[in-house]
């Protein structure tokens, strides 16, 4: 079945729906202030949205990191990608991802870093992300109790 | 305005230079420019005319600083008195004040001046325009009708005075005469019609055919329709005219053909199917034919929702057909997703078991997608259909269905704001009004563009009685410039629905704190609690809360009404403007729209506040020596030292004003709490200057508020006639609340001493018994009400609720029924007659234990 996915923008008018779907996809909670943060210009945020049928069900939120002492970035750091539950495999995710390739590229970024549960990176590895294994405590640090986070890395090529 | 002078005059005198330079200013809008000339002129001797003329120019003045929203600013009449007394037959003094009546406005007295004016031999023919507005403002149609004429008289050449002359025939039945008058035109433009002429005169001619229509002659209206069919811009009107000629004169077979036509035009009406229906002959309970010439116009028309929509009315709920035909539709609109199927099926659901069949349909359609594998579905098809569900259960009264799919459905998909809305929705029936409130606004978060879910939140915060919330989130969409919120913005734009909420919430705020105020008061009396200086104090805030809530009751509710009066006063341009731009038929129909103004329900709503809070003020007056509240102000006011009063005083002045500043209604708003409001001594000619705006005799509402004015005012016999009315047009249960009124009238007459009305109280008695057999004023209320009434278990909501507030009229509570009625809500058992309103102050009602007043009269 065909069906109606396109990618929009994130705005101050809409900042609530991000904040809706990661709440329900997410172990973790943030704060409104966190997300108020990615509306500042020029800070090297990456969110956008995905409507299905004109629905928006998918958020993806990724930040531009620079090292201390570097001129240039050096890699995107994925803080979220979140798809509702109803709507998950329908390629969303992937769609989403690729968006997040593609502006890496234009400000010539290697690399992609996130962290995740076991299976999400399961999902990661899937699009091509390496596991860099367990990050000891990296969850204990934000409360959370259960499995370590694992690292996953994408390379991109150009 | 007329700068001829009645006679030539050579010599002017200073004071008529100056005059008439004043007038130039004053249509330029100068008034303090042309006040300058006028006060030169009064200095050394009398000028009359400059003396109506300040008035005017004073009007003007006030107008920008708000002080003629003060009833008791006089001034500008007392200078038209002035000169009147020197020369009350100075048409152009006459003409002064007939345009400061028009401006205030009061078209009677306007009316009155203009006339005069030319009684007094103004020579200035434009009076007669003014005039016939006025006159048809006032809906005196024989009056314009008069002065319609002289304009024609005066001015032939232009079509708006034919026109207008005609429309005045017109709204004076003088079908004959309209129609001569617009062919005299007709005849007259004959060839000398310019191409932009010719949308003005297609309307005029089809305004034409309307009267003649309406005189009665069918068959010339068809010939005449015929004869400009060509001239005419309009197909649709003609069609829809031709049907109707066509059907009137029996020509039912034309008619069809016309219908047919129609619907070609615009196959989505439903009322052309009907229509055509009934031109072709077709009973209506000849279902084989119905349903084949409909399976006709489906094929016709595929896009189109009427043809298959229409026979899932008259097929025999458990016809395959039936079952077919509902499934065809209802799983197209699902697998489309479109939100509205609810809307359009809801005429089924008066009929039971097609609602079984809908259900039935619909879980299997869910059923179905759920047997699918996930990627082989639209999960929005999935989710339009739990929220069918949910709207489904929640319409058959089951709540908890009804939250079982909309929680179903908020899980799947918890961004799509109509669930969102839906559920707040639940929530307000089940009387949560704060929480429906918070449901909603989280929706408003997820789109703070959407200025219809910014008005939704905004209303569900009123209605929960938040108004700061309200304010706040209104203020978003609101011009606020210098303001700390929209209020005023709102106020501007005429945002009833905002006004009679606030209005509203007010008046619950004003109840609750009265309530509070006196259970205060009374607890302080019966136990002899000490009143030292701090309870004084405290207790005079609660008082002075009370004053004040009571006051933006009022207020708000009175910023509604003046919105409708500007409404009416509205139309006035229009008089002149459409006889000008040649759209009659519209303006016929905007004249009946503004005739049914003062009966729409949302003014009906303001009146019916208002009514409640002068009803009481007026209680408060009579019985003042026992009021409660009353006695404590005077304790308050006779301990409290004069130093301390001026010390409290400057301290609640500034609280006040910093309050001012978020409730300020206008620009100048000399009155911001309503304490004009408030403070009347004549709450009840207040009232009947508001009721005297209903033009609709007829109501209940209206019909018992009369009845309680009339026994106020000793009026017996028109009270006795306001509850006979209401005896025809109430049927069961709402009957039960006559026993209350009869027996409050018998009370009110065994009351009155007045000895010059004895006869007249022996014969409304007499009266009584007549007209109601089963009353009798000797037994007792409980005999009386199930004479009139009888109660069942198994009766819904309103016919208990009925019951209740009778009884609690006459002074009981019936606890037993009290919990019955909670027992119903809590079950979710909603009666569709009692709306959602009623039923929240109905569950508060109860669960205060009938300590609140009742909130219908
Ligand atoms: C991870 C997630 C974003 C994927 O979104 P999605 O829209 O369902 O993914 P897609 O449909 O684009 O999946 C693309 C491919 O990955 C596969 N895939 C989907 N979920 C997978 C999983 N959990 N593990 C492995 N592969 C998976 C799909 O089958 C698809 O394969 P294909 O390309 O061969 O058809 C989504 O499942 C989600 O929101 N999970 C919860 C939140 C979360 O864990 N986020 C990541 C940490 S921040």
């Amino acid at each position: 079945m065909p069906f109606k996915i396109a990618l929009d923008d994130l705005t101050p008018n809409n900042l609530g729906v991000i904040e809706k779907i990661n709440s329900v996809c997410l172990p973790v909670q943030f704060d409104h202030q966190w997300y108020k943060e990615s509306l500042e210009e020029n800070q090297g945020h990456l969110v956008k949205y995905a409507f299905f049928n004109e629905l928006p069900v998918a958020a993806i939120k990724a930040r531009v990191i620079t090292k201390k002492g570097h001129a240039s970035p050096s890699f995107v750091y994925i803080d979220s990608i979140a798809v509702l539950e109803a709507y998950r495999g329908y390629g969303i995710g992937k769609k989403l991802l690729d968006w997040l390739v593609e502006e890496s590229k234009t400000r010539f970024i290697h690399k992609i870093q996130c962290h995740g549960w076991k299976e999400s990176v399961d999902w990661y590895v899937k699009q091509g992300f390496t596991n860099e294994g367990e990050v000891k405590g990296y969850y204990e640090k934000q409360g959370l109790t259960g499995d370590d986070a694992n690292a996953a890395l994408l390379s991109l090529e150009f | 305005m007329s700068r001829r002078r009645t006679a030539g005059t050579l010599f002017q005198s200073k004071e008529d230079t100056n005059f008439k330079e004043a007038l130039k200013l004053y249509e330029s809008k100068q008034y303090k420019k042309a006040l300058k000339l006028v006060d030169t002129n009064l200095k050394k001797k009398s000028h009359p005319q400059s003396l109506a003329l300040k008035g005017l120019l004073l009007y003007h003045i006030h107008a920008a600083n708000g002080k003629n929203e003060d009833p008791d600013n006089l001034e500008p009449k007392s200078y038209f008195q002035k000169a009147l007394k020197e020369d009350a037959s100075n048409p152009v003094i006459n003409h002064i004040i007939a345009i400061f009546y028009r401006a205030l406005p009061d078209y009677t007295e306007a009316a009155k001046y203009y006339k005069l004016a030319l009684d007094n031999g103004s020579e200035n023919r434009n009076i007669w325009k003014d005039l016939a507005v006025s006159e048809i403002q006032l809906r005196k149609y024989k009056n314009a009708l008069a002065a319609r004429l002289q304009v024609l008289n005066y001015f032939q050449g232009y079509r708006a005075n034919w026109t207008g002359l005609a429309i005045t025939h017109h709204l004076n039945k003088n079908y004959d005469q309209a129609e001569k008058v617009l062919t005299g035109f007709e005849e007259l433009a004959e060839g000398k019609l310019s191409d932009p002429e010719f949308v003005e005169h297609s309307e005029c001619l089809l305004y034409k055919n309307k009267i003649i229509f309406e005189s009665g002659d069918v068959k010339k209206a068809l010939k005449n329709l015929k004869e400009i069919e060509k001239t005419v811009f309009d197909h649709l009107s003609v069609n829809e005219y031709r049907a109707t000629y066509q059907t009137a004169l029996g020509d039912h077979k034309a008619a069809s053909i016309t219908y047919r036509k129609l619907l070609q035009r615009n196959p989505d009406k439903t009322d052309y199917y009907y229509l055509l229906e009934a031109s072709l002959g077709i009973e209506q309970s000849n279902i084989t034919k119905r349903l084949k010439l409909y399976n006709k116009l489906e094929k016709f028309y595929p896009k189109s929702d009427p043809p298959k929509v229409i026979p899932l009315m008259f097929l025999k709920a458990d016809s395959k057909e039936f079952e077919d035909k509902l499934k065809n539709y209802l799983i197209s609109k699902l697998q489309r997703g479109v939100p509205s199927v609810f809307k359009t099926l809801k005429f089924l659901y008066k009929n039971p078991a097609k609602v079984q069949v809908i259900e039935k349909l619909v879980l299997e359609f869910l059923d179905d997608l759920a047997q699918k594998s996930k990627l082989d579905v639209d999960p929005t098809i999935t989710v339009w259909t739990l929220y069918l569900l949910s709207q489904h259960y929640m319409f058959l009264g089951d709540i908890s269905k009804a939250e079982e799919y909309i929680d179903k459905a908020m899980t799947h998909s918890p961004t799509l704001v109509e669930l969102i809305l839906f559920k707040a929705n639940i929530a307000k029936h089940k009387g949560q009004l704060v929480e429906a409130a918070d449901i909603v606004n989280s929706a408003r978060l997820l789109d703070l563009q959407d200025r219809f879910i910014n008005c939704k939140a905004t209303k569900y915060y009123l209605r929960a009685d938040n108004l700061e919330k309200a304010i706040e989130i209104a203020s978003l969409f609101t011009k606020n410039d210098d303001a700390v919120n929209g209020l005023k913005d709102l106020h501007l734009m005429q945002a009833n629905w905002y006004l009679i909420e606030e209005s509203e919430a007010y008046f619950r705020l004003f109840k609750k704190a009265k309530n509070a105020l006196i259970n205060h008061l009374n607890k302080i009396d019966s136990e002899n609690i000490e009143f030292t200086p701090e309870l004084s104090r405290e207790v005079k805030d609660e008082i002075d809360e009370v004053q004040k809530l009571k006051g933006l009751t009022l207020k708000r509710f009175n910023s509604v009404v003046k919105n409708y009066k500007e409404f009416e006063n509205d139309q006035l341009d229009f008089h002149g403007y459409c006889p000008r731009k040649g759209t009659p038929r519209a303006y016929i129909s905007m004249l009946n729209w503004a005739d049914g103004l003062f009966n729409q329900p949302l003014f009906m709503r303001a009146v019916k506040g208002m009514s409640e809070v002068y009803l009481s003020i007026n209680d408060d007056i009579v019985n003042r020596e026992a009021s409660i509240i009353y006695k404590y102000s005077e304790i308050i006011a006779s301990s409290a030292s004069k130093k301390s009063k001026n010390k409290n005083k400057n301290k609640t002045n500034k609280r006040r004003e910093q309050e001012a500043s978020k409730i300020i209604a206008y620009d100048h708003d000399l009155d911001v709490f309503g304490e004009q409001f408030v403070n009347t001594d004549e709450p009840i000619e207040k009232l009947n200057e508001l009721f005297s705006l209903t033009t609709d005799k007829t109501s209940v509402f209206y019909l018992k508020l009369s009845f309680l004015i009339y026994i106020i005012q000793g009026k017996f016999i028109l009270a006795f006639q306001s509850l006979k009315n209401a005896k025809d047009i109430l049927v069961d249960p709402s009957q039960a609340i006559l026993p209350y009124y009869l027996m409050k009238l018998v009370e009110s007459l065994k009351n009155n001493t007045d000895p010059k009305l004895e006869a007249i109280k022996s014969m409304v008695v007499k009266s009584i018994s007549s007209v109601f057999k089963d009353f009798n004023a000797d037994e007792s209320f409980d005999v009386i009400l199930t004479k009139f009434f009888k109660l069942s278990e198994a009766d819904g909501l309103e016919n208990h609720y009925f019951y209740l507030k009778s009884t609690k009229l006459a002074g009981k509570y019936d606890e037993a029924v009290a919990t019955k009625i909670l027992e119903l809500i809590n079950k979710g058992k909603i009666d569709r007659d009692l709306n959602l309103d009623e039923l929240v102050i109905l569950k508060d009602y109860v669960e205060a234990n009938g300590s609140e007043d009742c909130y219908w009269i």
